[in-house]
């Protein structure tokens, strides 16, 4: 018989026949494929394959079978493999000081309780001082050197630190004095202070030290003449502040994250916390909170805006304040105990393919939730005259994309798939063409139903996306605390983004080019997301046209944090989006 | 300067710390891989992160590596035991049934026997395609909604509107169908 009769012939009867020529064991590796096994199967089949080295030959003769069907009908991508692959090398490898520093840091802060991170500041404060006494004694005779106002962390090679016009190697551990000036040329290079504060002066930045304000316990004082500082502080103590002088302005901060880019302008991006900004220039000072950043040239006041990539700040009227569950919504309140949740009093408890959600933001699994959604990201989704139609709102789980092309997509999922997958985190929510002129503000209601939940699989950890021209990305992980795991992606058309999506947007004009780190921690005892979404000027080599991605996970920080992912089905029957007239309802940026 | 090993120049080089070099070992190597995540593993993003997590470690350890040696048997080590610890991972996920005979397909010499790499599987592949253009339209099309789709067999009954046992009998006998078609040499490979 030749093949084509095999398969001829068996057209008719196959269709519910008894498989001919297929012995038991056959039909026991195909029932285990199709987890169609019973329990006393499974046992004759585990027997088998134990006993019998026949059996497992042909169990693998199988399986090879089964390996190549998925590949012949769903076929690999073996660019995707490579690019993937690579870009999670590059990763490894362009994984800069800024991020491993702050993940070091950040796990040496989360091991130790607060009291002994006091008594460990103490510390370092006596052994500072006992060093420097020692320092005086060693060096009598000569000209005292200041004393030292923080300590290099880490440092690439080729960053030099200038002191008396003297330029040497930076080299981690080496202390930094009021007037040391930093010149980092292509690296990173880390700044500690003996507080706990801590900063990182980008690549091409020149930053000096300076000191801090007379009475101050400890000086974070910088001045940048070009390129990029990040400051993370973790304490409210005013005597703390850091303030940082740039050609165009001043800032001052406490207990915040940010970073500020000086060029032609100063831009300050805040991440966590507030900084002030004062126009060098202009009395107009602004207030930049999370989620925000603000630039001025000097002469001018600082304008404030949204963060483009950046959704995770509570903006007023967003949907965890409008949220309304129907009678089938369960809530239940925070674990008594504590166990499973995140710190800051919100317990999640541990979710096994239902939603056992602790409150109305996340009903029960097959609950449905009307959300009322004020669409006021559309505000600041989109730049000038691109405002495009599209904006995500952060609905219970995740995000609702409102694009061109009306509804046409209902599906939401934040679920266990890992980055570079093309199933996760995509909720599309399509307006038509709505008049955005007159609709500055958007009102959506939607009926979601949640149809499983579970533990994160995912890691929290560091993002790295290298972007070409016109393409930008950024994720976020929002804390538990706002009780959801959200992420989100930016892009134009015409370069797919991370082989899973396309997202109608362009960034803006200067974030073209840009390369992006986005390192998201989530911080449960602030109840905030340290999500840093950086550009840097000189780029990641766009000449490849190679959009590139990596992951870098901190091993078990999503399970310790206790994330949860979530599945969500929408449906939109009821969908009423009203247009809405009341400018007042958009809050002025 | 040649050889034995004709990957050798590209292990040094991506020992040197060539991605382009190494990029060539993973399309050189990645079928096979493949064939061996996917025995085991049945979802395509799964395989692609076995797949892709192995080509990473076999980076992160390339230095301790004999560039003289072939790279294959090293690569597929590590696969499988990364399938194994994946099996492990994911136990809980999977019925009473499928668990009772994961875990027997851990033991050592049953894993080493139906991960063991004996036919290339872009060979299989390619012959295994052409063997399925061969399958009558329902034929092709329950295998599509079980490999394509992903769906259950119970799911796929639903969708064509048969029974489960219908259609888990059709699967299983294309199923033997196809093996016989791609073990039986074709006419001018039996010449």
């Amino acid at each position: 018989m030749s093949q084509a009769d095999d398969f001829d012939a068996g057209d008719g009867p196959m269709d519910g026949d008894a498989p001919g020529g297929s012995t038991p064991l056959d039909g026991l590796l195909d029932a285990w494929q199709d987890g169609t096994l019973t329990d006393e199967d499974a046992a004759a089949l585990a027997a088998a394959l134990r006993g019998s080295a026949e059996a497992r030959k042909i169990a693998a003769r199988h399986l090879r079978l089964g390996a190549a069907l998925r590949t012949v009908w769903r076929p690999f991508d073996e660019d995707a493999l490579v690019r993937g692959t690579q870009a999670a090398l590059t990763a490894q490898r362009d994984e800069d000081r800024f991020v491993r520093v702050f993940a070091e840091r950040r796990a040496r802060a989360e091991r130790r309780p607060i009291a002994a991170r006091r008594r460990m500041r103490a510390l370092v404060g006596v052994a500072g001082i006992a060093a420097m006494a020692a320092l005086v004694l060693v060096t009598r005779g000569r000209r005292p050197d200041p004393p030292a106002l923080a300590w290099i962390g880490d440092a690439g090679a080729g960053a030099v630190v200038i002191r008396d016009r003297k330029p040497r190697a930076a080299a981690a551990g080496a202390p930094l004095r009021a007037g040391d000036r930093i010149e980092t040329g292509a690296v990173e290079l880390g700044v500690n202070f003996a507080d706990g504060a801590w900063a990182q002066v980008g690549a091409a930045s020149r930053v000096t030290l300076v000191s801090g304000a007379p009475g101050a316990r400890t000086a974070h004082a910088f001045r940048i003449e070009s390129g990029r500082l990040a400051v993370e502080q973790d304490s409210a103590d005013p005597a703390g502040a850091a303030t940082i002088e740039t050609p165009h302005a001043r800032t001052r901060s406490q207990d915040a994250n940010y970073v500020v880019t000086v060029g032609a302008r100063t831009r300050v991006d805040v991440w966590a916390g507030s900084v002030t900004l004062a126009a060098r220039n202009s009395p107009a000072t602004v207030e930049i909170r999370q989620g925000q950043y603000a630039e001025t040239t000097g002469a001018e006041a600082p304008r404030l805006r949204w963060q483009s990539g950046y959704r995770g700040a509570p903006a007023p009227g967003t949907p965890e304040e409008t949220v309304a569950t129907t009678g089938a919504a369960q809530t239940e309140a925070p674990a008594a105990d504590g166990k499973g949740g995140a710190a800051g009093g919100l317990a999640l408890r541990p979710l096994a393919r239902r939603a056992d959600l602790p409150d109305a933001t996340f009903p029960r699994g097959g609950a449905a939730t009307t959300v009322t959604a004020d669409l006021r990201d559309a505000l600041y989704a989109g730049r000038g005259a691109r405002l495009d139609w599209e904006s995500f709102v952060p609905v219970g789980a995740g995000r609702w994309l409102l694009g061109p092309d009306g509804i046409s997509q209902t599906t939401l999922a934040i679920d266990g798939t890992q980055f570079s997958k093309d199933s996760y985190a995509k909720g599309v929510l399509n307006m038509g063409q709505l008049p955005l002129d007159d609709a500055r503000s958007l009102r959506v209601q939607a009926r979601i139903r949640i149809d499983e939940a579970g533990p994160a699989p995912w890691s929290v950890g560091v993002v790295l996306l290298f972007a070409r021209p016109r393409t930008i990305g950024c994720y976020h992980y929002v804390t538990p605390q706002r009780r959801y795991v959200a992420l989100e992606a930016v892009n134009t058309p015409a370069v797919p983004f991370n082989d899973h999506t396309t997202w109608p947007r362009g960034p803006a004009p200067e974030e073209a080019g840009a390369y992006f780190i986005a390192l998201s921690v989530v911080r449960p005892a602030r109840g905030d997301a340290a999500v840093r979404c950086r550009v840097w000027a000189d780029g990641h080599d766009p000449a490849t046209g190679t959009l590139l991605e990596g992951h870098l996970p901190i091993e078990g920080e999503a399970e310790r944090l206790g994330l949860r992912t979530f599945r969500v089905t929408a449906t939109y029957q009821n969908v009423e989006v009203v247009p809405s007239d009341d400018p007042a309802a958009v809050a002025p940026l | 300067m040649t050889h034995d090993n004709p990957e050798t120049d590209l292990l040094r080089r991506a020992q040197a710390g060539d991605h382009d070099a190494f990029a060539q070992l993973i399309r050189l190597h990645q079928a096979g891989l493949r064939g061996i995540a996917g025995r085991l593993v049945a979802s395509p993003d799964e395989v692609f992160d076995l797949v892709q997590e192995t080509f990473i470690r076999a980076w992160n350890n390339l230095s301790t590596f004999d560039p003289a040696l072939p790279f294959g048997p090293w690569v597929r080590t590590i696969c499988r035991n990364l399938v194994a610890n994946h099996l492990r991972d994911r136990a809980a996920e999977r019925t009473r049934a499928q668990r009772a005979v994961d875990e027997q397909v851990l033991e050592t010499p049953t894993l080493e026997q139906v991960l063991a790499d004996s036919e290339d599987n872009a060979e299989l592949v390619a012959r295994l395609r052409r063997c399925c253009e061969k399958l009558a339209p329902r034929q092709r099309e329950i295998l599509r909604a079980r490999y394509e789709d992903s769906l259950s067999v119970p799911e796929i009954g639903k969708r064509l509107r048969s029974t489960t046992a219908a259609i888990a009998m059709t699967l299983s006998r294309v199923r033997a169908a196809l093996l016989r078609c791609v073990e039986t040499p074709a006419p001018q490979e039996a010449k």
